[in-house]
């Protein structure tokens, strides 16, 4: 056996690597990133949660 | 990991009185002819673990049909029919038995504890048994199979709701900054600048140099160099009187921008409500199938409630009818997913109408809120405002269409029917100015009534191209995040599908080509297959004679394809499974050419040694190989049978066999005891023959197992003649072969019935031969192995406990 099955991440884990690594992504939008980062957190990463905090996100910046 | 230390079957598929088979966490390779009823171990291992048994379940069967089959056919109602397992962890040890009451079959588990509760859940997750007829059934699923088997064990089905998730989210940003279109927008504005300034305004200084130039004629004495300047100098130059009149030109103006941002808008309404239109009448042509979307809320329920256990009789909740659950539980899947096709049209039309929605979104508000304002109620306004609400009963002709309920059958007019008169849209907006000039010719031409009035309306459009413009930066700079977020979870999720997938492919490819050494078939490896940047299933490709081939059974034999098969059972084996250590291999090998039967066990022997192999076979010769291959690798080697008293059973080893004679012979218990004493008569005088190279006649490997005592007694005879001991000359070897008649007449029918008397003169003659060849402190037979070549005397192990004299 040529790899190590343990190398091999589950999904949770990639979700969880991927929403705890992705701020560093290059150019987002920082704001915009703790918002999704904490709906995925709270298990609240839905399409409705989603346009409503980006709209509230919006609203804030054009302040 | 868990192995399995003892099973015993009582009264349960073939298996009609005990029978215990001792593991003690080792391998072991069971022959059975056909119809011996090899497969109970395998049903019955199958049915503790999963309460399933996956080949006696089908549409035919229902779970009553298969406690049924499982019980054993010749039971009374009250007799025991269960199993009882003993594990290396004892945690799972547990007797499952079938029970009668109020006249239906139940099963149930001695042990109720959380913790076995809670293990058992987890191992009914891991794979464990191959039977020949599952060989090939993940090879030759379909893509969308594959993909789902693979997301299952890896748990990707929430990762691909994320991405889902994700791309709505882009979309939805996307279509914000289309619908508003901005540019429409600021060319309005622009327009405005142009009106009032003379020229397009790009910078805030270009603004402020402009605005200059109009106060520079008034002579206030000042200019402005901010925005706040401006504010001080309109405050400076204002004239009471004309307030008013500069709200109300205000009034015209937006109602003119609107104008002439629905102009812009009117041919996508148009077509956003074909759109919605086309969809609606198509679902509307089928609505028998979409209305069933309604059942999906209750199937959803259903499946949540039957794979959590809260519902556990084996009838479907809703109409009581039997129905084995898991079987109920597949049906509302493909109910499901039947279902997710119609919502998914469904959602189409959801989405139409929430575009069209969305377009309304921008316009419509400002449009109602120009109608209540007062300064269309005036007397002079009567036509503006008739006109206007007009347009507003044409606009909302598109709305009231949106409430129609396509299930319920509503009709919705046609794209036709439906339209924004553009004579309209122009009187109306020819009229705004014209109320917006006369307002201005009656402010009288006085220059700082005409420059003040430019001032403040350049300002507001200046602003509002400020705003327009930040609005869009905020949604573009959304846009461009998520898209690069998005663009990153779908590279994580395509290299970690890819990592797993490799290592999956790397592993059934090693154990392929261990099978398959110097084949052409190399580079098996899984592949995930997208479509419209979605992932939709996972394919199998493989390197044929140096050429990329798909699928597998397009070009594979059968015995290759079950080769392939049992690689991918092995690799998810020992890839998944955290809990059992065990493999339950039923018959695999039976498609399997010459090559691959020997390549297999080799695999086995070699690879998995480390797993506790429970391998059933009713081939012989492979039998034979496979018991030939595992000698002195600690493997147990048994052989199924069948008969009337006990239906399936384990042939019992011979050195067991003399501790049931002796209780027999103790309880007075005559009952095959004839049969037994020649049995282990004829185990003796294999292992003497053996050790002492006793010359019989040739036969081959099938058959030399089954020589009877009496040949061997005489060929054992002939050659202690030869010999110069005192054996030949031992009362005993020669009384044997009277004695056996006792034996022989037991196993077979005869008007002659031996006695105790009898049994125990047969015994004692046994006993005596053993005796005579075995030593009583190493137990081990006089054998050649310990020949002594200088007192020429054959021996036992320990050298001072038995020997005869001999002559090679």
């Amino acid at each position: 056996m040529n790899k190590d099955i343990t190398n091999i991440k589950s999904g949770k884990e990639m979700l969880d690597d991927f929403f705890n690594e992705f701020e560093q992504i290059p150019k987002i939008n920082q704001n915009l990133a703790v918002v999704l980062k904490n709906l995925y957190k709270d298990n609240k990463f839905t399409n409705t949660n989603i346009t409503n905090a980006l709209s509230d996100l919006r609203k804030e910046e054009e302040k | 990991m868990i192995k399995i230390k003892n099973i015993n079957l009582c009264g349960i598929r073939g298996v009609k009185s005990d029978c215990s088979i001792d593991l003690d966490g080792k391998s072991i390779l069971i022959f059975g002819e056909s119809g011996t009823g090899k497969s109970s171990i395998s049903d019955v291992l199958e049915w503790f673990h999963n309460d399933r048994v996956e080949h006696l379940l089908d549409g035919e069967i229902t779970r009553a049909g298969m406690l049924e089959a499982l019980r054993n056919v010749s039971l009374n109602d009250t007799s025991k029919s269960l199993v009882s397992i003993e594990f290396s962890n004892p945690v799972l040890n547990s007797e499952k038995s079938i029970l009668l009451r109020k006249d239906s079959l139940v099963s149930e588990y001695s042990n109720k504890s959380q913790d076995f509760i809670t293990l058992l859940k987890e191992i009914q997750k891991e794979t464990f048994i191959l039977r020949h007829e599952d060989l090939t059934g993940f090879v030759l699923s379909t893509k969308s199979q594959k993909l789902d088997y693979f997301s299952a064990i890896i748990g990707f089905s929430e990762v691909t709701r994320i991405r889902s998730v994700l791309k709505k989210a882009v979309n939805e940003v996307k279509k914000t900054i289309n619908y508003k279109n901005y540019e429409n927008l600021i060319n309005t504005q622009q327009s405005h600048l142009v009106e009032h300034l003379g020229e397009n305004i790009i910078s805030e200084s270009q603004f402020l140099k402009s605005v200059n130039l109009l106060i520079k004629p008034l002579k206030i004495g000042c200019e402005v160099n901010n925005f706040g300047d401006v504010d001080n100098v309109l405050e400076l130059i204002k004239t009471p009187d004309n307030s008013e009149k500069i709200d109300l030109q205000s009034f015209y103006i937006k109602l003119g921008d609107l104008i002439s941002d629905l102009e812009n808008r009117t041919g996508e309404i148009k077509a956003l409500y074909k759109s919605y239109h086309d969809q609606y009448y198509k679902i509307l042509s089928d609505t028998d199938k979409f209305q069933k979307i309604m059942l999906s809320n209750l199937l959803t329920e259903g499946q949540k409630i039957l794979q959590n256990n809260i519902y556990k009789e084996e009838a479907c909740p809703l109409c009581l009818q039997p129905k084995d659950l898991k079987e109920l539980l597949n049906e509302i899947k493909i109910r499901l997913e039947e279902l997710e096709a119609f919502k998914k049209e469904k959602i189409k039309l959801e989405e139409a109408k929430a575009s069209l929605n969305n377009k309304y979104d921008n316009f419509y508000p400002l449009l109602n809120s120009l109608l209540r304002d007062p300064k269309l109620n005036v007397s002079e306004n009567k036509t503006l405002k008739e006109m206007t609400q007009k347009l507003e009963k044409q606009l909302s002709e598109y709305l009231a269409q949106l409430k129609a309920d396509v299930l319920n059958m509503d009709e919705i007019k046609n794209p036709i029917e439906l339209d924004v008169d553009k004579d309209l849209l122009n009187k109306i907006k020819e009229l705004a100015s014209e109320k917006y000039n006369s307002i201005k010719s009656s402010m009288g031409n006085a220059l700082i009534v005409e420059n003040s009035t430019k001032i403040h309306f350049s300002k507001v459009a200046y602003m509002e191209i400020l705003r327009l413009k930040k609005e869009k930066e905020i949604l573009d700079s959304q846009l461009s995040s998520l898209r690069l977020i998005y663009s990153e979870f779908v590279k994580r999720q395509q290299d970690s599908l890819n990592s797993f997938l490799d290592f999956f492919s790397n592993d059934i490819n090693s154990l392929y080509q261990f099978m398959n050494p110097g084949e052409k078939v190399e580079g098996i490896k899984f592949i995930p297959l997208e479509k419209d940047d979605e992932l939709t299933g996972i394919t199998l490709k493989m390197q044929f004679f140096d050429n990329e081939v798909q699928p597998p059974h397009k070009f594979l034999s059968e015995s290759h394809l079950n080769c392939l098969g049992i690689s991918f059972f092995l690799t998810a084996a020992k890839a998944f499974n955290k809990n059992i250590g065990f493999l339950i291999l039923d018959d695999v090998i039976s498609s399997f050419d010459s090559n691959h039967r020997s390549r297999f066990a080799d695999l086995l022997i070699d690879k998995f040694s480390d797993y506790q192999i429970v391998l059933l076979t009713h081939e012989k010769h492979w039998f034979e190989y496979v018991r030939n291959a595992v000698k002195s690798k600690n493997w147990i080697v048994r052989s199924i049978k069948w008969n009337d008293e006990k239906g399936t059973h384990l042939d019992e080893p011979p050195e067991k066999s003399k501790d049931r004679i002796e209780f027999k012979i103790k309880n007075n218990t005559e009952d095959g005891l004839g049969n037994d004493i020649r049995k282990y008569l004829e185990f003796l005088l294999k292992q003497i023959a053996a050790n002492l190279k006793i010359n019989v006649e040739f036969r081959f490997n099938d058959e030399n197992e089954d020589r009877m005592a009496y040949e061997l007694l005489t060929c054992l005879i002939s050659e202690l003649n030869k010999q110069p001991s005192d054996l030949k000359t031992q009362s005993v070897i020669k009384r044997l072969l009277t004695s056996l008649f006792i034996g022989t007449k037991d196993s077979h029918d005869s008007s002659f019935k031996p006695k105790m008397g009898d049994f125990k003169a047969f015994w004692a003659d046994v006993e005596e031969l053993e005796n005579l060849f075995y030593c009583d402190s190493c137990n081990k037979c006089v054998s050649l192995k310990y020949y002594d070549k200088t007192s020429k005397k054959i021996k036992c192990s320990c050298q001072n406990g038995k020997s005869y004299d001999w002559k090679i």
